[in-house]
């Protein structure tokens, strides 16, 4: 065998050596999943579909992921259940108080109806300096305790909630949004929910196939 | 290998700064995406939609390892022309990609992923470093230099 061959060799293994190497060294700190927060999750706890979905809600493909997660719930009732975790990106300056206020809502158990409102009307108050007054007209809106909300707001607790759902995020490697897994399976964005994600779901509940229509 | 003009000492200099720059970023773009759970990179290239949707999980396992090995050879000057091309066709294949999906505006990702969560540089300021790897490739190729490579161990092999 030539000696260029050799040395070839020898420098691939080398490398691929080092990064199995890294990978062993690099392994993340693994949390201990959160105390289940029942505000936060939509359909049956019995469900054998479980989403877990990390997003954040100045997240233009955040958004666009919604009406995929309510095609799912809506194909199949009763089978889902979705479990949010906040995971607001360090690059959107209106995401710490809109989680913040979420996490308030769903104190009063309307996170849900929260969630929808703040990415439905994500592009109008993603454009504004402070987006306060319109979160609070959202909780005017869904007849919320104005004094306890306010109250929340000035929780550490509250803020402390939002930061360990980051970690416990950060923890399993998620780095971008939407992240969804799906009884543990691991999808990013709106296309592949829809895609894998969706044959994911009909393999566990031994739905048939749709065909497959981007080929 | 002996140099004997300015010149010389010139092109080989340039050769190697640029061996490293690029053999450098190959390095890193490829590590950090190996070093992350693959299905991240597959998610990122899911929102190119001008990729076919079935190419992605082949896509998201060989990239990076290919990035990778790329910018290990080009560092150490081995087979150096061979790794040129290789990263001067990815790196022109990339800056396509993007140029064409910011044109066309089809589905774009915020972030181009192609440094994992290690780095998240915009699409423009991404499609320039693909544009100055892919010529630093095609220099490589056209201007071969053994300065300070592994390549001028093998006197018999390529000239690159």
């Amino acid at each position: 065998m030539p000696k260029k061959m050799i040395a070839g060799l020898g420098i691939i293994l080398l490398s691929v050596g080092i990064v199995f190497a890294l990978r062993r060294f690099k392994q993340p700190v693994k949390t201990a999943p959160l105390p289940l927060s029942l505000e936060k999750m939509r359909g049956p706890v019995n469900a054998p579909v479980k989403i877990e979905v990390f997003s954040d809600f100045e997240c233009p493909a955040c958004r666009a992921a919604i009406p995929e997660e309510q095609k799912l719930l809506t194909e199949y009732p009763g089978k889902i259940r979705i479990i949010y975790y906040h995971f607001p990106l360090s690059a959107h300056r209106l995401s710490p108080l809109a989680h913040l206020c979420a996490e308030c809502a769903a104190r009063q158990n309307r996170f849900w109806t929260f969630h929808d409102k703040l990415y439905a009307e994500q592009p109008s108050w993603g454009i504004l300096a402070n987006p306060l007054e319109v979160f609070l007209r959202f909780v005017r809106d869904e007849g919320l305790d104005l004094n306890r909300f306010s109250a929340c707001l000035r929780d550490e607790a509250v803020r402390k909630r939002i930061l360990d759902e980051k970690q416990y995020g950060t923890s399993l490697q998620v780095n971008s949004t939407p992240t969804f897994f799906i009884n543990g399976e691991r999808f990013l964005g709106s296309l592949e929910l829809s895609q894998g994600g969706a044959a994911r779901i009909r393999k566990i509940l031994g739905v048939p196939g749709e065909p497959d229509k981007t080929k | 290998m002996n140099l004997t003009k300015p010149s010389e000492w010139l092109a080989a200099g340039v050769s190697c700064a640029l061996r490293v720059f690029t053999g450098g970023v190959f390095i890193f773009s490829g590590l950090v995406k190996l070093l992350e759970p693959y299905e991240n990179f597959r998610g990122i290239l899911a929102q190119y939609q001008l990729i076919p949707h079935f190419l992605n999980p082949v896509l998201a396992h060989s990239i990076p390892w290919i990035e990778f090995l790329t910018g290990v050879f080009l560092i150490l000057g081995f087979s150096t022309a061979l790794a040129a091309s290789l990263a001067g066709g990815l790196a022109a294949g990339f800056a396509l990609l993007l140029a064409v999906s910011m044109a066309l505006k089809a589905g774009l990702p915020a972030h181009c992923g192609c440094f994992g969560q290690a780095l998240a540089l915009s699409l423009k300021q991404m499609l320039v470093l693909d544009l100055v790897n892919a010529f630093s490739g095609l220099y490589l190729v056209l201007k071969p230099s053994r300065a300070l490579s592994l390549d001028a161990l093998f006197p018999d092999s390529e000239a690159g």
